[in-house]
């Protein structure tokens, strides 16, 4: 083994890396040459490119490891003569206590293990051991009031050396430092905590002193709470406080309990009052009031029974309030939700069958001939004159004949005119329709809402759901039982309140202090947080919605499909799907989608039939977005040179989303992914104006759909917008699907219309959720798997309203 | 001057033909049945012979049709027949009724000038109310049983007064006599009993359609001579023919009697002619049509080339596009654009326009615009299908039969999805090569090879070629040669897109280059 006097020492302090940026650009720029000389190739005009903004992710940078992540060491100082060198060593064994002058340390250098070195202690200034070096760190991260990286330290020593002198004091300080620090930046619970272990490891440490502080600190808690409105919580604080610290340390939590109970009594007795009056809306909401302050209050759960008994009342929380009202509606989610609440449909759709959806009549039955090209519908004329409703097969009739081609205004027929052959009425109540072709679902057509059937003013209760519109207030709507609903049996809650939610955190909380008892739409990853929470039940919608972004308006960029396509590889679809909307959980049935069908739950779900699974959802690729983006503006420059237009250099659009939490989270991570390849985007909640929602002037809009019969559904999603991208392709796929003669051929053109719409982009496609609800144990019936929140209203009850 | 077209000698005798003198010997209206037996039966003569027959027929007919004049296309006036009908509730009396032709008989002379040699008579008892009421079932048979159609005339034009309650429906309809082509109904209202003899008169005058002969057609130009185009004294007249009028060809055919072929009477489909230049009597006309060469065939005496003017209205007029088919099928969601005609002093190419696209029935409205005359352009994705000149307001409904073009089509969406699969696969596979020797650069081996076998998972040329394959064999065919042609030149067009820009080669060089690193990496010590 060498032995070698050392000399002095030349220290690298400076061992960090940094890529080189010039490197990055040099790489880059080879990068889009390669590549423009191989699109270039695949259309000419795309012979020049700009180097794109962003490129491969650089190297990271190297940075020395913090001490505690490094293998344990000594460290020597040495002295003037050697520049006070300092060199880490491998760990010394058994340094001598004290040494004397000329005795020498026998050390391995970090840099040089293999090399055996000898130093005098006559030439060491200090000498540190690791645990004295990890002390000394600690206390430098206190100064420094790196609080969170110094508990690593002191967390480290009292494992490893517990006997460490002043150790115990410097940990005593050290959490009294970080709770007023804590304190000073506001975060007072997380200071709470702090104190409760210095409390536990000390409780006489500056006794005085910490009281003080623990005290204003719980009383300033639970008021900023009760200012909130958070009774469920600042009742837990207030108990959590008494176990935590003890009443004698923290006086307010009795004054918390006497106010909070005076205040819980005082609406307790105004809810009886409204009651007596039979103000029963008003004494359902104080006495919800009350229960929320202080559910243990003496009587309040009788009143609270007495006034469901008598007047039962489901307040719903919603996302998003409906400014229209539309069971069939594809996009709208409110709307859909109470069309079924207030609509009612002569056909209507109830579930997945064996080929495609089931339908059913609810005012007769409907039959096809075995050729697939009549339809019959018997109305069931004793049903509706119970209901006093005054439909007969010719109204039934017109309204067919109205969409046929010699009655449509202007050509302008829907998805089922020109399918039409001739309407006939036979005995007032049977209606046939004969088609011109086979179709495989011509029931479809039949999903006509009543209100578009009644003949006067007078039939307008009778064509309406099992509930009424009641009216609205400024954010709340209300709707009562309807006298005259078709369905016969009496429904249980007398009243259904809308109430709009500004989040799911907001709408959860609601729930927990019962000021709602539902909640129609849970951000998935607050669905998955709810898992654990027995007090509230979370159930699953039947069928999955696809979320889409529409182009719409005539914005160039947008018009021109390979930008389209930089669009679709510029979105992290997965990544705002995994972290923003599921946070993390898994969620069965929760997809990145390729096309505009829902891919359904599993491979044997029988809605799913127009998806093709050969189609993959395209990747993520930035890189690609940036040539993709230039190639298209390349194109558009040279239309637009012909013309003597002008392209912008930068693309510009605005986004604009449904008032919800899920679209307003998906479409920010959206916008801040575009932008990394230079798209500017401005975002817009589109708000509603005369009932609706304004959306003339965004250039994409984020749509949650309900696609729930592919074959029918899917014409009313593609060509919802007069202003959309018109396309040859997409129209000639349609038509091919309408003129499907049976479900073979109706499955293979709803793939080949999947595969049209994913290569040309007509539609963004983004992914599939699974949406969840959640009920509180106070409303019951809202069933298993329910299509819409009030598929089942008639048999939602609320508990304790027996008689 | 006779012209006398020499086409060749055959065993000794000379074959001739004449057509000039034909249409000169019969346009001038003195063939008597004996010079037509010998025209008809010359039909081997020496030229001098002919010649000799020709001064002949000259003689013989100036002396026996003493009282016909040598009269000329463009200096024969239009002879034109005006059949009067009212039908009211008692206002209108006989001697009104009379008052009343008078009264619009003499506006008419006035207004046509020298170009008409008007008549004017009361419509027969048989047809009143139906002219007068119902024009549209007016048809030529009813006229030949019921009213003496004048045989040398030009021009029958109906005209029918319904007087409702307080105000009078003036409804016209020309059926011109040389084409036996029914002109479209004009209908005016007037209040005031007053103004029904000018509203008549305007209703006259506007279905009155000036017809001209063919004489020249090469290529997308005609020129054509003016009926009446020498008696014409000023612009207004009716029969005046000016640059921007639009004229529709008709073909008529006589046979070796010299009868015409009513049958075989020919309105030139989706054809039109546009007067750019009047000279005289002469007009140069843009031929515009959606056929390649409309008023080619042989010149003949026989056949000949008329054109009668159309007048656009402030109408839409709906075209409808079938198939060829049997069952001639809608062809819906075709994209149409219209165009205006190239304006001839500026040059400027007119910007096209798109409609619409054709509803379920094939339909698309065609609106009016500032030129009568407007080009359809039919699109079937990125495939021009047609060129169909159209005259808005003409008819309320036209329809155009294409072939169809769907499973082109439908290959096309195919072809355009697998180019974009096409370049974005070139641009990844560059990006990922690039990736990789900047591994290889940075001695990053393992990440190299990693990257490497990213690469190999990319599709392949050989993998597209299935899909290509797999695709052609769940059905891109047609029946129609020509559009399976075209089928054909878009995938072979594919097939070439693949095999210029996805070699293997990038795959084998990077492997090559990725083994030379490694091997390069492991004797390094």
């Amino acid at each position: 083994m060498a032995r070698n006097r050392i000399p002095k020492f030349q220290v690298d302090t400076a061992r960090r890396y940094w890529l080189v940026s010039g490197s990055r650009c040099a790489a880059c720029f080879v990068v889009i040459l390669l590549v423009s000389i191989a699109v270039n190739c695949l259309s000419p005009c795309f012979a020049q490119q700009t180097a794109p903004s962003e490129e491969a992710a650089g190297e990271p940078e190297k940075v020395e490891p913090d001490l505690l992540d490094r293998e344990p060491f000594d460290r020597i100082t040495l002295d003037a003569e050697n520049d006070h060198a300092v060199i880490d060593l491998f760990p010394v064994e058994d340094p001598p206590e004290n040494p004397r002058s000329t005795d020498r340390l026998r050390v391995r250098l970090l840099d040089a293990p293999d090399q055996l070195y000898e130093v005098e202690w006559s030439h060491i200034d200090s000498f540190l051991t690791y645990n004295q070096l990890v002390y000394e760190e600690a206390q430098r991260l206190v100064q420094t009031k790196q609080f969170d990286e110094a508990f690593r330290y002191f967390g480290y020593l009292l494992e490893n050396a517990p006997t460490t002198a002043t150790l115990d004091r410097a940990v005593l300080e050290y959490l009294f430092a970080n709770a007023k620090d804590l304190l000073e930046h506001g975060e007072r619970e997380r200071a709470c905590i702090v104190f409760q272990q210095l409390i536990e490891r000390d409780a006489d440490f500056r006794a005085a002193e910490v009281n003080r502080l623990v005290s204003e600190t719980v009383d300033r808690l639970i008021r900023e709470l009760v200012v909130r409105g958070d009774y469920v919580n600042a009742r837990g604080l207030i108990d959590r406080a008494a176990a935590m610290f003890g009443p004698e340390r923290v006086t307010a939590v009795g004054t918390w309990r006497t106010q909070l109970t005076e205040q819980a009594e005082a609406l307790k007795q105004r809810a009886a009052e409204q009651l007596a009056a039979e103000k029963f809306r008003e004494a359902d909401v104080l006495c919800r009031q009350a229960v929320d302050i202080w559910p243990q209050l003496e009587g309040v759960s009788e009143l609270s029974r007495q006034i469901a008994v008598r007047y039962p009342i489901a307040v719903v929380g919603v996302s998003q309030v409906a400014r229209q009202f539309s069971r069939m509606s594809i996009g709208d989610w409110p709307a859909r939700r109470v069309g079924w609440l207030t609509q009612r449909t002569l056909v209507e759709f109830r579930g997945a069958g064996p080929e495609g959806g089931e339908y059913h009549c609810p005012v007769g039955k409907v039959s096809e001939s075995d050729d697939r090209t009549s339809l019959i519908l018997q109305l069931d004329n004793q049903l509706l004159q119970r209901c006093g409703l005054r439909i007969s097969g010719y109204d039934v009739a017109q309204h067919l004949l109205e969409q046929t081609p010699n009655a449509a205004q202007n050509g302008r027929v829907g998805y089922w005119g020109p399918l039409i052959q001739d309407v006939a009425v036979e005995d007032v109540y049977r209606v046939k329709v004969d088609l011109r072709r086979p179709h495989v679902l011509p029931v479809g057509m039949l999903q006509i809402p009543l209100t578009q059937l009644r003949r006067s003013s007078e039939d307008e209760a009778s064509v309406l759901g099992t509930y009424m519109p009641a009216g609205a207030g400024d954010t709340e709507q209300s709707f009562v039982r309807n006298p005259r609903r078709l369905s016969g049996a009496e429904t249980r809650v007398a009243e259904i309140i809308e109430r709009p939610m500004r989040n799911s955190h907001d709408a959860v909380g609601a729930l927990r202090r019962g000021d709602i008892d539902v909640i129609d739409l849970l951000l998935p990853r607050d669905a998955g947080d709810l898992a654990n929470d027995t007090s509230i039940q979370v159930g699953r919608y039947r069928l999955p919605t696809i979320h889409l972004l529409i182009p719409r308006g005539d914005n160039p960029f947008l018009q021109n499909r390979t930008f389209r396509r930089a669009l679709v590889y510029a979105i992290n679809r997965k990544l705002i799907l995994d972290r923003e909307l599921l946070g993390g959980h898994r969620v069965e049935g929760c997809q990145i989608i390729s096309g505009p069908f829902p891919v359904g739950l599993d491979d044997n779900d029988p809605l799913a039939y127009a998806y093709d699974r050969g189609v993959s959802p395209r990747g993520y690729f930035p890189r690609l977005a940036v040539i993709l983006k230039a190639l298209a503006r390349r194109e558009m420059v040279e239309a637009a040179s012909s013309q003597g237009g002008e392209v912008p250099s930068t693309p510009r659009f605005v986004i604009g989303y449904p008032p919800n939490e899920m679209a307003r989270i998906a479409c920010q991570a959206i916008a801040q992914q575009m932008q990394i390849i230079g798209i500017e985007i401005e975002l817009r909640e589109l708000q509603d104006q005369d009932g609706r929602f304004d959306e003339t002037s965004v250039d994409l809009v984020y749509r949650q759909a309900a696609v729930w019969e592919p074959l029918v559904d899917i014409y009313g999603l593609l060509t919802e917008t007069t202003d959309g991208i018109d396309n040859d392709y997409v129209d000639m796929a349609l038509r091919h699907v309408n003129a499907a003669g049976n479900w073979r051929e109706a499955r293979e053109r709803l793939h080949e219309l999947h595969r049209i719409v994913h290569d040309q982009i007509t539609v963004i496609p983004l992914w599939q959720t699974v949406d969840r609800f959640a009920v509180s144990q106070r409303i019951r019936g809202i069933g298993e798997l329910p299509l819409t929140l009030y598929q089942n209203v008639g048999d939602w009850t609320v508990a304790n309203a027996e008689r | 001057m006779l012209n006398v077209d020499m086409q060749g000698w055959n065993n000794g005798s000379c074959f001739v033909s004449y057509p000039w003198l034909e249409r000169q010997i019969l346009e001038s209206g003195r063939v008597t049945s004996t010079l037509k037996f010998i025209l008809l039966g010359t039909s081997k003569l020496h030229p001098l012979a002919l010649a000799v027959i020709v001064w002949l027929s000259a003689t013989i007919g100036s002396a026996v049709a003493v009282d016909a004049q040598p009269v000329t296309w463009e200096y024969d006036p239009y002879q034109v027949q005006l059949v009067i009908a009212h039908w009211s509730s008692g206002e209108l009396s006989q001697a009104s009724m009379e008052e009343l032709s008078r009264d619009v008989r003499r506006r008419l002379e006035n207004a046509a000038g020298a170009t008409w040699v008007l008549d004017v008579q009361p419509a027969p008892r048989e047809l009143n109310a139906r002219i007068a009421i119902e024009l549209k079932s007016v048809n030529f048979e009813s006229l030949e049983n019921c009213l003496n159609i004048a045989e040398n005339g030009n021009k029958l034009i109906l005209l029918g007064i319904q007087q409702k309650a307080a105000h009078y429906t003036v409804s016209c309809r020309e059926l011109d006599l040389e084409t036996r082509y029914w002109g479209p109904i004009g209908q005016r209202s007037v209040a005031q009993r007053e103004f029904l003899a000018d509203a008549a008169m305007h209703a006259v005058l506007e279905a009155f359609s000036p017809i001209v002969r063919v004489e020249q057609s090469r290529g997308r130009e005609a020129t054509v001579r003016i009926r009446a185009g020498g008696l014409i004294q000023r612009e207004a007249e009716a029969g005046v023919v000016l640059v921007g009028d639009v004229f529709r060809p008709v073909i008529r055919r006589r046979n070796r009697r010299d009868e015409i072929m009513w049958d075989q009477l020919q309105v030139v489909d989706w054809t039109y002619l546009l007067v750019t230049e009047t000279r005289d009597h002469l007009a140069t006309c843009s031929v515009y049509s959606a056929s390649r060469n409309p008023l080619a065939g042989r010149v003949s005496a026989r056949v000949e080339r008329l054109a009668l003017k159309v007048r656009a209205r402030p109408k839409p007029t709906t075209i409808r596009l079938l198939s060829r088919n049997a069952d001639h099928d809608p062809l819906q969601g075709y994209r149409v654009f219209a165009k205006d005609p190239v304006v001839e002093s500026t040059n400027e190419q007119p910007p096209a326009i798109l409609l619409g696209k054709t509803d379920w029935r094939g339909a698309i409205e065609v609106p009016p615009a500032s030129a009568p005359l407007r080009l359809l352009y039919v699109k079937n994705g990125a495939h021009l299908m047609a060129r169909l000149p159209v005259v808005p307001g003409e008819a309320p409904e036209l329809s155009a039969r294409l072939s169809s073009d769907d499973r082109r089509l439908e290959t096309e969406a195919f072809v355009r999805g697998m180019e974009n699969l096409v370049m974005d696969l070139v641009g990844r596979r560059a990006i990922l090569a690039e990736r990789i020797r900047r591994r290889l650069h940075q001695g990053k081996q393992e990440e190299a090879e990693m990257l490497l076998r990213e690469l190999k998972n990319f599709k392949t040329r050989d993998d597209l070629e299935h899909l290509l394959v797999e695709r052609q064999q769940m059905g891109l065919g047609s029946q129609d040669e020509m559009e399976q042609l075209r089928i054909d030149q878009l995938l072979t067009g594919t097939r070439q897109l693949l095999s210029e820009h996805l070699s293997p080669d990038l795959v084998a060089t990077l492997e090559r280059e990725v083994a030379q690193a490694g091997q390069a990496n492991a004797k390094s010590p």
